[in-house]
This record gives C-alpha cells, sequence and structure tokens, in this order.
C-alpha cells in the first residue's frame, strides 16, 4: 500500500507514515518498502485482540481477567505486579512487545511483535509452595496438548522448562511464586513462544524454531485461545492431583528420555543417559551403573548427538 | 492457693536445681516440674479431686531457649534476630541474574517485603522476602546452593 494512501486514509500526513513505519521497524516488524509502490509487510502479522480471544476461548474457561497490552516489561512481571492488589484468581495477561522478556536466569528472551507469543497466566493456590513440585512439567504438558489441538504437531519437552521440535527450541515455560510459603500462595505461569521468528533467529544463540515451520499460517488468536483452555483445565487438575495426574503424560512427551546428556553444575561435568523423570518430577539420570536424580541448580543439559 | 503462691513457688524452683516441686496444702496439690531445656509446654498439674482444677503456666516460658535457636549445618549459633526460612527445596541465588549485585549484603537495612534472594527448582522461582523490617545480620547459604525446606537462610534483627 502506498505511503500517500496509507496517510489519506488514516488522517495524517505523509511524513507521519513514514514516521510511524520507521517506529515499527525499530521495534521488529519487518516492513518492506518499494519507490513507487508504497510499503508491504514482509510476514503475515496478526494482533491479538481482547474481544477475539474471548469469542475464540472454550465456554468452559473461565478467567479471572485477559488483557492484551502492546508493550510491557514483561507479562510474568506485570502479573506479580498485579497478584498485591488483585484477588483474583486466573489471571491472564499477553503482550506484543516485551522489554525486558525473561528467559532462564535473567537471560534475555527476544521476539519481533506479533512473531511470538508472551503469555502469563497467575493462578492462585491455599496449600502452601511445597505442593507446587512439578507445577512447570504440568504447564508443558498442557502447552504440548494445546499445540497438538491446534493441530501442531511433533512438540516435546525438554526437561525442565523448553518445548522443542525438530531438535531446536520452540519455547520456554518460567514459573514464578509469591505470597504465603505455608499458605495462600499464587503462581504466575509464564509461557513464550516462537511464532515466525524471522530476523530475530539470529539473535538467539541456540538452535530455534518456530510454529510457522511446524504448520501452514498458524493462528496465533487461536493458539493462545487452545494454550489458556488446557492451561486453565491443566491448573485445576494440578491443584487437587498435583504433578501425579501428570507423569504419564509427562512421559509420553519426554524428548530427553533414553539420550546420552551432559549435565552440567558449576564447573563439574558428567555424562549419562536421561531415563524420565520420578513422581515429583525430578530427572532421573543414570550415571554408570548408578541412577540419581537431578531437581535444581544450575543444571544445564546438553543432549550428545 | 491463689495465683500469687503459686508464682512464687515457680521462682522458687527456678533459683533452686529441684527438677520438680509438690506442695500439698489441705485437699489442693500443686507439682511443678521442670521440662528439659527447649521444651516447651504446661507443666502437669495435679489437684485433689475435690478442689477447682488449678492450671500453672510453665515458668520455662521464662527460660525456654528463644525460638530461633535452630543450630546451623555447622553448629554456628545464630544472631538473635527473626529468622527467614527456605519455604522450599531449590537452589539459592543471591542474585536476579549472573550479572547482578546480591540483592542484600550483611549489615543492609531491609524495608517488609524487599527482596533477599531467589530459590530455584525447576524453573520454579520464588523471591524469598524480608517478613520483617530491620537490618540483615547473618546470611546463611551461599549463591548456587542447595537449600532444604525450613533452612534457615537469613537472620534479620
Amino acid at each position: 500500500m502506498s505511503g500517500s494512501a496509507l496517510a489519506e486514509r488514516l488522517g495524517v500526513s505523509r511524513a507521519a507514515v513514514w514516521k510511524q513505519v520507521e517506529r515499527l521497524r525499530e521495534a521488529g516488524v519487518e516492513i518492506q518498502a518499494q519507490a513507487g509502490s508504497g510499503y508491504r509487510l514482509g510476514a503475515p502479522l496478526e494482533l491479538l485482540d481482547e474481544a477475539a480471544l474471548r469469542h475464540t476461548l472454550a465456554p468452559a474457561t473461565r478467567l479471572g481477567d485477559l488483557a492484551v497490552h502492546w508493550q510491557l516489561d514483561s507479562t510474568s512481571s506485570e502479573l506479580l505486579r498485579r497478584a498485591e492488589h488483585d484477588p483474583r484468581d486466573l489471571l491472564a495477561c499477553l503482550a506484543e512487545i516485551q522489554t525486558a522478556g525473561r528467559g532462564r536466569r535473567g537471560r534475555r528472551w527476544h521476539t519481533p511483535p506479533g512473531g511470538g507469543i508472551a503469555l502469563s497466566l497467575l493462578k492462585r493456590f491455599d496449600a502452601g509452595m511445597a505442593s507446587l513440585a512439578g507445577l512447570s512439567l504440568a504447564v508443558g504438558v498442557a502447552a504440548v496438548d494445546a499445540l497438538a489441538a491446534c493441530g501442531i504437531d511433533g512438540v516435546a519437552l525438554k526437561w525442565p522448562n523448553d518445548l522443542v521440535a525438530r531438535g531446536a527450541k520452540l519455547g520456554g515455560i518460567l514459573v514464578e511464586l509469591g505470597g504465603d510459603a505455608l499458605g495462600p500462595c499464587h503462581a504466575v505461569i509464564g509461557l513464550g513462544i516462537n511464532l515466525r521468528l524471522g530476523a530475530a533467529a539470529d539473535m538467539i544463540d541456540q538452535a530455534a524454531i518456530d510454529l510457522a515451520a511446524l504448520a501452514p499460517e498458524p493462528s496465533r488468536t487461536r493458539v493462545v485461545a487452545g494454550l489458556l483452555d488446557h492451561l486453565v483445565a491443566a491448573l485445576d487438575r494440578f491443584a487437587t492431583h498435583g504433578f501425579a495426574a501428570f507423569a504419564d503424560a509427562y512421559a509420553r512427551h519426554d524428548a530427553l528420555h533414553g539420550r546420552d546428556v551432559d549435565v552440567v553444575r558449576g564447573a563439574e561435568r558428567r555424562h549419562g543417559v536421561a531415563r524420565g523423570i520420578d513422581a515429583r518430577g525430578a530427572l532421573r539420570v543414570a550415571f554408570g551403573g548408578r541412577e540419581e536424580t537431578v531437581d535444581a541448580g544450575e543444571v544445564s543439559l546438553r543432549v550428545r548427538a | 492457693m491463689d495465683l500469687r503462691k503459686i508464682k512464687k513457688l515457680i521462682d522458687l524452683l527456678e533459683e533452686s536445681n529441684l527438677a520438680e516441686l509438690e506442695i500439698k496444702e489441705g485437699e489442693e496439690i500443686v507439682r511443678l516440674s521442670r521440662l528439659p531445656k527447649g521444651m516447651v509446654g504446661t507443666l502437669p498439674v495435679a489437684a485433689a479431686p475435690a478442689a477447682a482444677p488449678v492450671r500453672v503456666e510453665a515458668p520455662i516460658t521464662t527460660s525456654a531457649p528463644a525460638a530461633v535457636e535452630a543450630p546451623a549445618a555447622g553448629g554456628k549459633a545464630l544472631p538473635d534476630g527473626h529468622v527467614v526460612k527456605a519455604p522450599m527445596v531449590g537452589t539459592f541465588y543471591a542474585s536476579a541474574n549472573p550479572d547482578s549485585p546480591a540483592f542484600v549484603k550483611i549489615g543492609q537495612a531491609v524495608k517488609a517485603g524487599e527482596t533477599l534472594g531467589i530459590i530455584e527448582a525447576m524453573k520454579m522461582f520464588n523471591q524469598i522476602e524480608a517478613d520483617v523490617a530491620g537490618t540483615v545480620l547473618a546470611i546463611l547459604v551461599q549463591n548456587g546452593q542447595p537449600v532444604e525446606f525450613d533452612e534457615p537462610m537469613f537472620v534479620i534483627g
């Protein structure tokens, strides 16, 4: 569409159109320009809309709130702040742009606007934080199920918090806890999924894949609604039954089972074979003949080729 | 037997080396016994059937060690103050990410609700907050160290 047609449609000057196009480019939106014919999006851009999302959610999915922001520091940070003064349960928060999206241990998580899904959901629990062991894994199971229901197959879980497909990272899960350690507490579940990485793929320091590579024209609205449907149902089940209700499903989606892995803890690196997970969600690894469980720590796993 | 008398008996027991003291007066019997140090409870009181039951607040509320005297792994005594314990099993992090400075240092004043550190387990992150205002008197865990449930982590006084 030409710059002058855009200016006329929006009732602004051509210079203003140019300025806004530059701003979108800075934000990471791919916009091609050709002299004489105008501007064109480099890739389809489907922005999220609250009304459309509510309409697409399953009738059984009752959220306390659903908010779509253009830009936030991070959807999880927003919900952690909200949790202090908003007593409702199941608050959902999405953002097109995150300026301080969090990866593991403070590492940055990059996505261009519309190129990914940044979704956080707040869930309240009564029984204290000790009852939440394995929650991040249960969320992973729900995410894989949700994607499969949208026709996106081949997604598996790399313990503890990665969604992977074809050996590359598709997304990640990060859970942050707040409230009373022994009583009423809340978990903010953050989910980041690559939809269409484009040039951003080069900024990520590991093999990455996006939904566009797994399915033709994936709809953001449909995927987000599906994720919320499955997450809400899974969190209810988790509150009642804990991780035990998800252990079998996790085993089916376990990308590491039987794989050679290096378990790195600080300067120490040990080679073993992943043997699934235990009842709490800890990873079982066989080192030589002895099996140990790995459940926390600055443990990074390298899957051996 | 009135409360003042019982209080006096308690003081007597406190000052003495006696483990137990039984006083009979008419139909009333009061038996006071010293519990082993560290135990808190109401002393057993025997009363004669006809008399109204007498309850005695345990004198050990004054001699009982403060609840904070949970010995650390190394057996070090903790400074007096409010102990912040680990709400879950995981790994302790003193900073938000490897490049940031620690949330708190010994001697630093903290407000209630201020972040002291983070515990992580299977990508679940829990910000450990000060539940009282005060000064950080002790930090009992090191960055990257595994912590057990209920393990003392900070002393705030």
